[in-house]
């Protein structure tokens, strides 16, 4: 005899339990996919900040090295990691002559001075620091040449990241020593990846 | 006429594949989930301003031409505190309240001076007591350094802390950062 063949179909029920079920699955999975989609947007922000760090630590840190020790600015009458305001922005400014006496034949250019600002946003309009920059800037033969590094605008091929602003800038001499401790502030990142630490003798012996 | 198969899967079955696939999971999950850990305890390993403060150091040993002994049966000398390497023998004078004055500023927790080729400072250093967790971690990181091209006599190993203050989640919390670089520190 010949099995009777189930042409019933789903029922209402059965249907609407798998409608359900399945609702549950693509819910949860638009999360993780959402989580998943801003994950990958912060680790984007991670290493334009990261490499952003880097270039600037790498420029101050090897002009410094390049200079081969430092004069005691304060004896020539230059300032020295001073902090001010301007307007609603908080200037801290690092000066530092280079022992000229010295000699440095792996650079192409002998530098005379190097001049750090860095400015500091006190107020960001909508996430838009656009007060927030380091202005860097060496002295060679009576020339001022100079390098801005924004944290916001783009016009120095630099990246653009919204929020991204200074929380805290130190800078002292002190004992013969220049430390510059300044860290970049993300509010998805905080500043783990965004310490500029700085430690250089003033004078080449220790 | 041949009868069709309406019976589906028995329990027995369905079981039997669940706790294979479910086995398949738990190896991948446990293979996979400690490389997340170990990019991220890397991101702390030759950062560029921890390279920049070794050099530092390799500066001050230089300039002052400061010599440890080491030998190939002793490839290398763990100090466990800027304090130990400061006050060691191989200091003499002003040398140890300079270094004990750069030390601080560099915030150093711990430093090592080894050979060049670190190859046997991986056996020595393997569950030694006196090596912090995160150094070991570090150096069997590195590669061996077999090739000296310019034939420096000698490696320093520093361990740096430094406070990240998360505004957003764990508040301030210590991180420790690694970096190492040549030096002739030898005869």
């Amino acid at each position: 005899m010949i099995k009777k063949l189930n042409n019933k179909g789903l029922t209402a029920i059965e249907i609407l339990i798998c409608f359900s079920i399945v609702m549950v699955i693509v819910m949860s999975m638009f999360k993780v996919i959402t989580n998943q989609k801003d994950k990958q947007t912060i680790e984007s922000y991670k290493n334009e900040v990261i490499t952003l760090k880097n270039t600037m630590m790498k420029q101050i840190e090897s002009d410094i090295e390049a200079g081969n020790g430092l004069k005691n600015s304060s004896t020539l009458g230059a300032t020295v990691c001073s902090e001010g305001v301007e307007e609603d922005k908080q200037i801290i400014t690092a000066m530092m002559i280079f022992n000229q006496s010295i000699t440095v034949p792996e650079v192409s250019y002998p530098i005379e001075g190097v001049n750090i600002k860095i400015y500091k946003d006190t107020d960001c309009n909508e996430g838009n620091c656009l007060n927030n920059y380091i202005e860097y800037s060496y002295l060679y033969k009576d020339n001022m040449y100079s390098r801005v590094y924004s944290l916001y605008t783009q016009k120095f091929e630099l990246p653009k990241i919204p929020n991204l602003k200074f929380n805290f800038i130190n800078c002292r001499i002190q004992d013969k020593y220049i430390e510059l401790y300044a860290g970049l502030n993300h509010p998805d990142l905080g500043n783990k990846y965004s310490i500029i630490d700085l430690v250089e003798p003033i004078e080449l012996g220790f | 006429m041949k009868k069709i198969n309406n019976k589906g899967f028995a329990l027995v079955e369905t079981l039997i594949v669940s706790v294979f696939v479910l086995g398949i999971f738990t190896l991948i999950y446990t293979n996979f989930y400690p490389l997340i850990g170990e990019y991220e305890k890397r991101e702390n390993y030759d950062a560029i301003e921890s390279v920049y403060k070794t050099n530092v150091i390799k500066r001050f040993i230089e300039y002052n031409n400061i010599k440890f002994n080491i030998t190939t049966t002793n490839p290398v000398i763990i100090f466990q505190s800027s304090e130990s390497f400061c006050n060691s023998s191989s200091m003499v004078g002003s040398q140890k309240t300079n270094c004990q004055l750069l030390m601080n500023k560099l915030r150093v927790s711990e430093i090592l001076v080894a050979t060049y080729d670190i190859t046997n400072v991986k056996y020595k250093i393997d569950n030694n007591n006196n090596c912090s967790e995160g150094m070991e971690s570090y150096v069997k990181s590195l590669p061996n350094y077999k090739n000296n091209l310019y034939n420096i006599k000698g490696r320093i190993i520093v361990k740096y802390k430094e406070t990240v203050d998360e505004e957003s989640s764990e508040g301030k919390y210590d991180v420790y950062k690694y970096a190492t670089l040549g030096v002739d520190l030898y005869d």
